[in-house]
């Protein structure tokens, strides 16, 4: 369903949940007050504090390194200080994907992540260019094994079907090509930093999607960045995180305004975000399903419960729900959309979220809430941009008490959503 | 007299089975309901089940008299389908070796040893991968049907591409999987955990009306104990003009369904599942013996079973191969014997039958990472005693099309097989029947 034209307060609220990763009441009091174009710049302005999420973090293999680098990145959003910013690396993780499922080394992935803080919202092809000779990406897909002599297609393929062009625009020889061009880039053995072995390098010059000469890095992310369908498929990515499922009327407008805005600043992220926003803001925008851990994120921050000191280990209850930082299950990211609403996911979330509201200080206003049965109270701190429907009210109202009041208001359908 | 289980006595009759109860009788294999027979002669189709005797059991089969169309609700004599994904794409080339043909020249360090391989004149000119030996016994009984060079025409090399091929029978104008297409069909409601999937959502299961519950984790699911099932059924209610919020509501309320029934099978399922570390994070080694372990757990605990499918990633090696899908292949076939030992045990092999699936096959030639690239054909195989144990087509290494195996034969005359062993509406479902092969006796 397409929403209307929202009021403030409740444009203020639908900001925060679907571009930044909620708020605790007693902050969401002071920001409904304000106009949602002065919160929507406030979420964009970029963070003045330098941060490392992993400074101190064991992130040795042998000492649970793995387990050490997801808790801290999931600790780092729930006491994010720069959400958006922290949402749309998260975006990144799950669309140009590295999974420690075959990197095994924790440095690496967590180094990722830290391209994708630092380059979130520079030029595209530099943030491609630099993905390129990722080390973890190197070894994820498989390019510091490919030489001249048998080229190993696993990069170049997924380079264009899913990092920047769409499966349909590009042939099997451009992913042959691609894969030749981009030969004689290894690890190190030692440090494994990424290294050129230039006499494994296929230097002939390719053609690569009508692009002549192509033999290197740059000419190859020169040629993906400048085909047709690449913007197109940055503002379709955009669209499916930040607006939803747009209908078919309305949605055909948003991508050609939103392939002009990309083309328009030099193929950044951030204004091509903030306008998607601003259309979201007149009314093009559709229910979006919370993955897992957004999900989770929303409600430790809204509780101001501290996720480690949780009944049930963190960990257990992430892989449970079927979203690990750092692990997504394959190149094409994690589940989408409706794909999320399994039993499987929704039981296991139902279990977080009891561990939640019983960890939750008997101070605070979501509890409070629950306390008094004040099921507007509820869906307000929880930053919900609109009051519980019928089923989730009586839902409400017929569990047992407070703890249990609180469990519903958190995993309710509403709340799944943004 | 009306023979039906004791679990849809009480849920007919009204009330619902305290999940420990029902859960420690079926635990104990001695009280486990017996398969009560074979598939239904009025299925259409190759039903060769034998005959339709049928086992009590003390104590969990009670025979009570029902009016006739409570009867039918009863799903526990009726075919069951499995389906095993392979995802990532399986190297047909190692899992089937040929015995002749340019296979080791294109593989100079990625071929299997001559010594290694297992043979069988069953499958006429190949071999089979040293992992698979658990499965040469249902070669050479007949009980196994390898589908050599199976891929649709035209192939695509993407996975994504490739997957929705299969999952919906090439037929790519909606998002329907063709075992959807069956689901939505079906006369009869069919219990939450009618259809099930394992480890991941089959796409191959969703339908516009119904589609397979999903269990990833069996020991997480069972929702928390300060919330009443009734409390999460009540989420159901009035639904939302939202589609999105809708569908979550839905969500919730088959959550519950699935759940009161798993409770009944909880105790033997978790039995068979190995517990892991709190912290364990990524892959999970031994997962097609997990997952096919609980499948026949719910095969065999009368909880209306009819479709499960099974998916484990892990087979998209680009690099260093040997070992891993040796790992891979040693799990699956280690789970596949297992699976109906369970089930032959039990009396109730007949009833069952198995398909493995994978997106395509892998680049005959290997890369320069020990591995190799996404190809095209690849190799299925087909369980049962219901099949025609044979070898079917070939993986021709003189014939190769753009370095790929050139595929020979339909994915769907598989699906065929696999609709009619369940009684399906094949020319509604795939558009038309593909039958050129008898894959069923």
């Amino acid at each position: 369903m397409d929403h209307g034209v929202m009021d403030r307060q409740q444009a203020v609220r639908w900001l925060h949940r679907r571009a930044g990763l909620g708020l605790h009441p007693n902050n969401l009091k002071a920001e409904v007050e304000r106009d949602p174009g002065e919160v929507l710049d406030a979420l964009l302005a970029s963070p003045v504090t330098p941060r490392n999420i992993w400074a101190g973090v064991d992130l040795d293999r042998r000492n649970k390194g793995r387990t050490n680098a997801v808790r801290a990145w999931l600790d780092a959003l729930v006491a994010s200080d720069r959400p958006f910013h922290d949402r749309r690396t998260w975006m990144l993780h799950g669309w140009l994907v590295s999974s420690m499922d075959k990197v095994p080394n924790p440095t690496a992935m967590v180094e990722q992540i830290q391209l994708f803080e630092r380059s979130g919202n520079v030029d595209f092809a530099d943030l491609l260019s630099d993905l390129t000779l990722d080390r973890a990406m190197l070894v994820y897909l498989d390019g510091r094994t490919s030489t001249a002599e048998a080229p190993n297609e696993n990069y170049g393929r997924e380079l264009l079907e899913l990092f920047s062009l769409g499966e349909g625009n590009y042939t099997e020889a451009d992913v042959q090509a691609a894969a030749v061009a981009l030969t004689g880039w290894t690890t190190n053995r030692r440090d494994r930093s990424p290294r050129f072995v230039s006499r494994r390098h296929d230097d002939t010059p390719q053609t690569l999607l009508g692009a002549t000469g192509v033999n290197d890095v740059g000419s190859v992310i020169d040629a993906v960045i400048n085909h047709p369908a690449h913007p197109g498929f940055v503002a379709d990515r955009i669209i499916s995180e930040y607006l939803g499922d747009l209908a078919d009327g309305i949605g055909e407008g948003v991508r050609t305004d939103l392939i002009g805005t990309y083309e328009a600043s030099g193929r950044r992220l951030d204004p091509v975000i903030q306008r998607a926003l601003q259309l979201g803001l007149d009314g093009a925008s559709a229910t979006v399903v919370l993955d897992p851990i957004r999900w989770l994120v929303i409600c430790a921050r809204a509780t101001a419960v501290d996720l480690s000191g949780l009944r049930q280990s963190v960990t257990r209850s992430i892989r449970e729900m079927g979203q690990v930082p750092l692990f997504p299950p394959s190149v094409n990211g994690w589940p989408r959309g409706t794909e999320w609403l399994t039993s499987s996911s929704l039981v296991a979330r139902t279990n977080v979220a009891a561990a939640i509201a019983e960890a939750t200080d008997p101070t605070e206003p979501l509890r409070i809430a629950a306390d008094d049965n004040d099921v507007d109270q509820l869906a307000e701190h929880l930053g919900l941009r609109e009051p519980f429907g019928v089923g989730t009210r009586s839902a409400i109202g017929s569990a047992a008490n407070p703890v249990a009041r609180l469990t519903v208001a958190l995993i309710c359908p509403e709340s799944l959503v943004a | 007299m009306i023979v039906i289980s004791r679990r849809r006595f009480l849920a007919l009759s009204g009330g619902l089975l305290a999940s420990g109860c029902a859960a420690t009788q079926s635990a104990d294999p001695a009280l486990r309901s017996s398969p009560l027979s074979g598939p239904r002669s009025a299925t259409p189709g190759p039903l060769t089940a034998p005959t339709t005797t049928t086992t009590t059991t003390p104590g969990v089969v009670t025979t009570v008299s029902t009016p006739p169309e409570l009867a039918s609700a009863a799903l526990v004599d009726q075919p069951v389908l499995v389906l095993v994904e392979l995802r990532g794409g399986n190297d047909a080339v190692n899992t089937l070796p040929p015995l002749t043909g340019a296979y080791r020249d294109l593989r100079p360090t990625l071929s299997l040893a001559e010594s290694e391989i297992l043979t069988s004149t069953a499958l006429a000119g190949h071999g089979l991968h040293p992992s698979l030996s658990p499965l040469l016994p249902f070669v050479e009984s007949g009980r196994m049907a390898t589908l050599a060079g199976i891929g649709f025409d035209d192939p695509n090399r993407s996975h994504f591409v490739s997957m929705d091929r299969w999952a919906r029978a090439d037929r790519l104008d909606d998002s329907l999987g063709w075992l959807g297409r069956w689901l939505d069909m079906l006369p009869d409601e069919l219990t939450s955990l009618g259809a099930t999937s394992l480890g991941a959502v089959g796409e191959v299961a969703i339908g516009a009306s119904k589609r397979a519950t999903v269990i990833d984790d069996v020991t997480a699911f069972t929702f928390p104990s300060t919330l009443s099932n009734a409390t999460i059924r009540i989420l159901g209610e009035q639904p939302s003009n939202d589609p999105i919020v809708a569908a979550a509501q839905r969500a919730f309320v088959n959550s519950v369904g699935s759940i009161e029934e798993f409770d009944e099978i909880a105790d033997a399922v978790r039995a068979r599942t190995p517990e892991r570390d709190v912290d364990a994070l990524g892959l999970q080694s031994g997962a097609y013996t997990a997952g096919l372990a609980v499948a026949a757990e719910m095969i065999l605990g009368d909880v209306g079973t009819r479709v499960v499918t099974i998916s484990v990633n892990g087979f998209d090696t680009h690099s260093e191969q040997l070992e891993s899908h040796a790992a891979l292949l040693a799990d699956l076939a280690n789970g596949l014997s297992r699976f109906w030992a369970t089930l032959d045990d039990a009396g109730a092999g007949d009833r069952v039958l198995l398909a493995t699936t994978s997106e395509f096959g892998r680049r005959v030639g290997q890369n320069a990472s020990e591995g190799c690239d996404h190809g095209a054909a690849g190799v299925s195989f087909l369980m049962g005693n219901g099949v025609n144990g044979a070898l079917f087509g070939s993986l021709d290494t003189g014939d190769l099309l753009d370095g790929d195996l050139r595929p020979q034969l339909d994915p769907r005359l598989m699906f065929t097989a696999c609709l009619d062993w369940l009684g399906g509406d094949v020319d509604q479902i795939l558009g038309k029947r593909y039958e050129d092969i008898a894959l069923l006796k």
